[in-house]
């Protein structure tokens, strides 16, 4: 019986097969030096506020990091399901940046394949990096670890009513420049996260507008979910809601904006 | 009927809507269109494309909702924009172009009745 790979099981197997990792080793695979298709890739995901750092963890503990920050990849980690984490350690080997195109071209369709693979990120601290560069994939990495403490930027008013409009949402998030402002814990924070960055590609290709004509309020509705996602400066709510509400919140939404303007 | 006599019948219950089109997801192409004012071709082309986008693009809400994306609302300043579409394997959708003070449920409702029949019972 032949077994289908996903694209990652693919590309880690490849990598692993080319030079196994010995116990507790993580490799740092390449840094650096974007060609034409990592830039594509890499644009769809900066562009956005997507956290910098992406996580894949298949279910054997198998896991594949990247870290991006200003348009380029930093890093990118591959962890040997074998690694004991007091053994950890990695080592530089930039000697294959023409796989890392490849490996980024699938992030996007990774995205939709999440029965099989944990998608998780974080913020990159460079502090805790510096101190650090090794990679052990844990259960608390599939949490969003944004700083909710003092300091965080006050939450536009329109927001924070849009947030309270009935019926509360199942799921929800504020972002603002790459960092949770507010969410309710749930697994499908992330994944609305992720839609605002897929959503961020349509509209920048489809829309065809000014950055700052992107629509503020998308609702899209599959009868029995309903995604809201709504953009106010730099701050992007999204949250979904059971069943189909795209009328409800559209209704209350253009009032709360009619109110605003009036 | 022909499209355009079909369109018009639904555009016109509703005042705030100015421009509805039929578009091809597949082809992201405007089969037909009506409208209260003169609309420039390359907004009804970019209205089929937006379409296509939202409404052909599965990795969208993709882990978030068990069903095909059906209806999207694009709200900005004092417009909107709706998109809707019959069934998963539907390749025609109906957008409009209005004001925020249509009755999305209502013109939503029609055009998925329009869609139905486009689409045929099979």
């Amino acid at each position: 019986m032949t077994i289908e790979q996903s694209p990652l099981d693919r590309i880690i197997t490849a990598y692993l097969a080319a030079d196994p990792p010995t116990k507790g080793q993580t490799r740092i695979l390449t840094a650096g030096n974007p060609t034409y298709l990592l830039d594509a890739a890499l644009e769809a995901i900066t562009q956005t506020y997507l956290p910098r750092r992406l996580t894949f963890m298949r279910s054997d503990g198998t896991a594949l990091r990247v870290d991006v920050a200003n348009g380029r990849v930093l890093n990118l980690f591959v962890h040997s399901p074998l690694a004991d984490p007091s053994e950890s350690s990695c080592s530089d080997n930039k000697g294959e940046p023409a796989e890392i195109p490849d490996v980024l071209a699938h992030f996007i369709d990774l995205t939709t394949n999440h029965t099989t693979l944990t998608l998780t990120w974080d913020r990159i601290q460079p502090e805790a990096d510096a101190q650090s560069k090794s990679f052990i994939p844990t259960e608390s990495s599939a949490i969003l670890n944004d700083d909710h403490g003092t300091g965080s930027p006050k939450i536009p008013a329109i927001l924070e009513r849009i947030f309270q409009v009935e019926p509360a949402p199942l799921s929800s998030v504020i972002v603002h420049e790459g960092r949770t402002i507010r969410d309710d814990g749930t697994e499908k924070v992330l994944l609305l996260a992720n839609a605002w960055a897929l959503l961020d590609i349509v509209p920048a290709e489809a829309f065809d507008l000014p950055k700052e004509s992107r629509p503020r309020i998308i609702i899209l509705s599959s009868g029995s979910q309903t995604i809201l996602l709504v953009r106010s400066g730099g701050f992007r709510l999204a949250a979904i809601y059971k069943g189909e509400q795209a009328h409800v919140l559209g209704r209350q939404i253009s009032a709360i904006i009619w109110e605003r303007h009036n | 009927m022909k499209i355009a006599a079909r369109l018009e019948q639904l555009r016109n219950p509703f005042r705030a809507c100015r421009t509805v089109i039929l578009a091809d997801l597949s082809a992201a192409l405007v089969l037909g269109t009506n409208s209260a004012n003169t609309f420039p071709q390359e907004q009804l082309d970019r209205l089929g494309v937006i379409a296509g986008r939202l409404l052909n693009n599965p990795a969208l809400a993709s882990g978030l909702v068990s069903s095909p994306i059906n209806t999207v609302l694009v709200m900005d300043g004092d417009t909107m924009q709706i998109f809707v579409t019959h069934s998963a394997d539907s390749d025609v959708a109906i957008c409009c172009t209005s004001s925020l003070a249509l009755d999305t449920l209502e013109f939503t409702a029609a055009a998925q009745a329009l869609l139905a029949e486009i689409n045929g019972p099979g």
